[in-house]
């Protein structure tokens, strides 16, 4: 049916995508494994000649202490990933199921929630985390990533809840289950899915928060992963090596998680995350 | 009987409020708030160094109205928002396209050009910063190979070429992740109508034009609207590069926010600049809301 008069160009196009998105992490890469010399030097050696691990090396185990950022970063994901679906979860059930008064204004402001500019919000969570005494914590941190997560993982468990046959419950309600019987042992387990990609998307979205940490903690201990790294960038000069080789620890964890939930994630962002 | 049933309506009812309360006391208490605290701070001078806080109603507004930055900042959301855009929907279509054929190792292809979207966007930040690096960065170098150093520039520290140096980032993290959700829509749009297209002969831009173009409308329209709010409001791309500058020519009406509140501390002016922002976008939000909820409803 299908002519295959032009595979030569899908094969130029795919080409071209592909190099266009390869050449900055070819670029990172190559720059992470050259020793500090080869850096800057011309002509540009596009495949290091010496390759070196000491900007890895520099990275763990030096002076910076990264160990700490990671351990920082992991925390603050993890709890905000936590936090945000269990606060969401119930609200999210009760928005799929139940008959509420106001629902489709409350759907609506949740909608818009999401797009509200966080600039906005800068100010005035800043003069509360100050009087709840809670800058320079993770909980500034947490809290802030609330803005967001919230509405965000409200929306998507939602659609993942509408999606699930009503007579399961309905048997469940028959046997004389109270709701939250149903929620927790009849709906829940079959969520699976839907639980993973929210917490998924949550967890890139947390772990790659920059501003937040930029402009709530003022300890270098307590610094996330991204603060830490723009720590490399000097007044005059930038150690370009140890902030690519940076740059591979901090993408690493994410790229891992991407490809083993890739099918999760394809459909949430083909479908739910932005259709609803 | 009926006042049972009443009593028993009730109790369902607060019982119903229990349920989402964890999230309407968040959305009241994150967002609400701020929101309101923001539009009640900018009738304020409101230095976080100083003690007293006058009150002075719509002057903040007036100052920043006429202040010719005002302008400028405005330009440069305008110029970096569509510019980003635009140049995303066209990137993002083609590559849509492209994968909506079916060819060998597309699957690889595929994983690859969703790692854009999978990548921290601070890294993605500070890779193009490095790129952008005067003689030792690439795309310097790259000139240079193609005897193009004539073009040769301080990418982001010249004023006339940072805020579109600051935009190509952008671009690259965005039109991939568009491309999927196209390509999504694309697979929706009825096989009978290309049918019946190729039995009239139609081109292939015909083709792509008369059906699938009308086909994907619905989906091109929210996925824009939505990525027009986010690269208005992104100020992290900008703050990683430059800061604003050089001489206030990457600072776009976010960055003017973020600037004016935890650089100058002035909470009151910067809150002025956010309603501002919170204004522009409310146009946005309403016609998104309006069309998916439309969407929903139908």
């Amino acid at each position: 049916m299908k002519k295959p008069r032009n595979w030569i160009l899908i094969y130029v196009g795919a080409l071209f995508f592909i190099v266009l998105v390869l050449i900055p992490y070819f670029w990172v890469l190559s720059t992470s494994l050259k020793p500090h010399e080869d850096i800057f030097r011309l002509p540009i050696r596009w495949i290091p000649e010496r390759p070196v691990l000491t900007h890895y090396l520099n990275i763990l185990f030096g002076p910076e202490n990264f160990q700490q950022k990671f351990l920082n970063s992991l925390i603050v994901t993890f709890s905000t990933v936590m936090i945000a679906l269990v606060i969401s979860i119930t609200s999210a059930f009760a928005l799929a199921r139940f008959r509420i008064r106001g629902k489709f204004t409350i759907l609506k402001t949740i909608l818009v929630s999401q797009m509200i500019p966080t600039v906005v919000l800068f100010v005035p969570l800043y003069e509360v985390f100050a009087f709840l005494r809670i800058l320079d914590t993770y909980w500034a941190l947490i809290i802030g990533n609330m803005t967001f997560c919230i509405p965000f993982a409200v929306w998507l468990l939602r659609s993942f809840f509408l999606s699930i046959p009503k007579s399961i419950e309905d048997a469940g309600l028959v046997d004389g289950c109270s709701r939250m019987q149903v929620l927790l042992k009849i709906v829940l387990p079959i969520s699976g899915p839907g639980l993973v990609t929210t917490a998924a998307f949550i967890f890139i979205y947390s772990w790659q928060e920059y501003i937040l940490a930029l402009t709530y903690l003022n300890s270098a201990s307590k610094y996330t992963l991204p603060v830490a790294l723009t720590s490399f960038i000097g007044q005059y000069s930038t150690q370009w090596g140890s902030l690519m080789a940076a740059s591979v620890i901090v993408t690493i964890p994410i790229i891992i998680l991407f490809l083993l939930l890739k099918r999760f994630i394809v459909s949430g962002v083909m479908g739910g995350a932005i259709k609803g | 009987m009926n006042k049972l049933r009443c009593l028993y309506d009730i109790r369902k009812e607060i019982s119903n409020y229990l349920w989402i309360s964890p999230v309407l006391i968040s959305v009241l208490g994150l967002i609400a708030y701020p929101i309101f605290r923001s539009f009640q701070l900018s009738f304020y001078h409101w230095d976080l160094a100083d003690r007293i806080h006058p009150f002075i109603g719509f002057q903040g507004y007036l100052q920043v109205i006429i202040d010719p930055e005002f302008r400028e900042v405005l330009y440069n959301s305008f110029v970096w928002t569509t510019g980003i855009i635009l140049i995303s929907l066209v990137f993002g279509l083609a590559m849509a396209l492209l994968l909506n054929e079916e060819f060998k190792g597309k699957t690889l292809v595929v994983i690859l050009l969703l790692l854009p979207w999978a990548t921290p966007r601070i890294v993605i930040a500070l890779a193009w910063k490095w790129m952008y690096t005067s003689t030792f960065g690439m795309l310097d170098y790259l000139l240079q190979i193609f005897s193009l150093e004539s073009f040769r520039t301080l990418w982001l520290g010249d004023p006339n070429i940072a805020l579109y140096a600051t935009m190509a980032p952008m671009i690259w993290r965005d039109y991939t992740f568009e491309a999927f959700i196209y390509l999504a829509a694309m697979k929706g749009v009825p096989k009978e109508l290309y049918e019946a297209a190729e039995v009239d002969g139609a081109s292939p831009w015909r083709k792509f034009l008369h059906i699938t173009l009308p086909g994907i409308m619905p989906t091109l329209i929210v996925v824009n609207l939505l990525e027009t709010m986010w690269n208005f409001n992104d100020i992290q791309m900008i703050w990683i590069m430059t800061e604003g500058g050089p001489v206030n020519s990457t600072t776009t009406l976010p960055v003017k926010v973020y600037k004016v509140a935890f650089q100058y501390f002035l909470f009151g002016k910067a809150s002025v600049y956010a309603i501002f922002t919170f204004l522009f976008l409310i146009i946005f939000m309403i016609a998104y809301l309006k069309i998916t909820m439309k969407e929903r409803e139908g």
